[in-house]
């Protein structure tokens, strides 16, 4: 959170969900973090990725999968992937 | 630069067309009767016999988008490949052999990511499972310890806790080594250890399951040498038998020869009559032990012949 001068004041800032915009609490062992590598014009891993995170609730409704595939789609055209 | 896109996508295109006939061959397409409502996206057509037929177009896609996740992670020891259905399990240890991962095939043993007594306790970066509905004990466990999943999932597989589900059949052996073959070969291309335009050596049967039948086959195959050397064993025994039968040949001699040493103890009785005719008359007796001593010589002669 940030006071009213517009600084942040805590120590702790929690990851979103990328999917659904869910707070992924420190209690959220469900959760995973996942990095999708870059390929270069030869098809070789060129050392960066895209990161991705999911809360577990997404994850416990089977939408993990559909929403990474939403997600990827969308990133991929922006990075000419 | 649409001229460059377009050769890439040719070339792209081709090996994507090379890997889709691949599929089919394998029976990668074939899916269930059953249809679960997040696998529908990925579903073609239904077959008049309720079979679903999977899009390859998307299985492949989907193989790509694992091969990106499964080479962005810097140690390959990180990731735990698992198959407890004997089908996966020659996959899974050779897909571990070539990417570096570790491999677990066989049962899982409940507490390998949560229980950290264990001996088997890990901690995985990323889980890579045969069958949702097989492996569930481990997509548990890696809900409980934020683990990554990648799954190959049937078309009524649970997509819970699956964050990459590969649509393809895995109740087939012939699919599911074709699947681990083809996602090795991608992210060895994606590591640079295959180059780019070069073919893997390694051959898709590789990846196969073989039954412990066919594995004895095998062996009896390898046994028909020594049935051929127990045949020349025999053939030595018939020879050996031979021999004995030429010994047999040389007995009958010997009862001839004991029938003259029968006629010997004959010949000695005759000898004491002689002696006794020779006690009254001196004289003739002189000539006659003459005679007899001869007698004598050549009766011991053939007996002694006759002995050796």
């Amino acid at each position: 959170m940030q006071n009213e001068e517009g600084k942040t004041v805590d120590l702790y800032v929690p990851r979103k969900c990328s999917a659904t915009n869910r707070i992924i609490t420190a209690k959220d062992h469900a959760s995973v973090q996942i990095n999708i590598g870059h390929l270069d014009a030869n098809g070789l891993y060129d050392g960066h990725f895209t990161t991705f995170a999911l809360s577990g609730f997404v994850r416990a409704q089977g939408d993990a999968d559909s929403s990474l595939d939403r997600l990827w789609q969308k990133k991929k055209a922006e990075i000419k992937q | 630069m649409a001229a460059s896109a377009g050769g890439g996508a040719v070339r792209a295109l081709s090996q994507k067309e090379q890997d889709i006939q691949m599929m089919l061959a394998a029976d990668v397409h074939l899916g269930t009767k059953n249809c679960d409502f997040q696998m529908e996206r990925y579903v073609f057509k239904r077959r008049t016999d309720g079979i679903y037929i999977i899009n390859l177009g998307k299985t492949w896609d989907k193989l790509q988008l694992a091969a990106r996740v499964i080479v962005a992670i810097e140690n390959p020891q990180d990731i735990i490949v698992q198959s407890a259905r004997p089908y996966g399990q020659r996959a899974v240890l050779k897909f571990a052999q070539y990417t570096g991962a570790h491999a677990i095939a066989g049962r899982h043993t409940p507490g390998t990511f949560t229980n950290q007594l264990q001996t088997s306790f890990s901690e995985p970066r990323l889980l890579i499972l045969t069958d949702p509905r097989t492996d569930h004990q481990p997509i548990k466990e890696s809900a409980l310890g934020n683990i990554p999943t990648i799954a190959f999932c049937d078309t009524d597989s649970p997509m819970r806790y699956v964050d990459i589900g590969i649509p393809a059949n895995n109740k087939g052996r012939n699919s599911i080594g074709c699947l681990f073959w083809l996602l090795a070969r991608m992210v060895l291309q994606m590591r640079g250890t295959i180059l780019p335009g070069h073919k893997w050596e390694v051959m898709v049967d590789l990846f196969f399951y073989r039954d412990p039948e066919e594995a004895k086959e095998q062996e009896e195959e390898a046994a028909a040498a020594p049935e051929f050397a127990a045949v020349t064993d025999y053939q030595g025994a018939d020879q050996w038998g031979g021999d004995q039968w030429t010994s047999d040949v040389a007995a009958p001699p010997v009862a001839p020869t004991g029938a003259d040493w029968g006629a010997a103890p004959a010949s000695v009785p005759t000898g004491d009559g002689w002696d006794q005719t020779v006690a009254p008359v001196p004289v003739d007796g002189t000539v006659p032990p003459v005679v007899a001593p001869t007698g004598w010589e050549s009766a011991a002669q053939p007996t002694a012949q006759g002995w050796e």
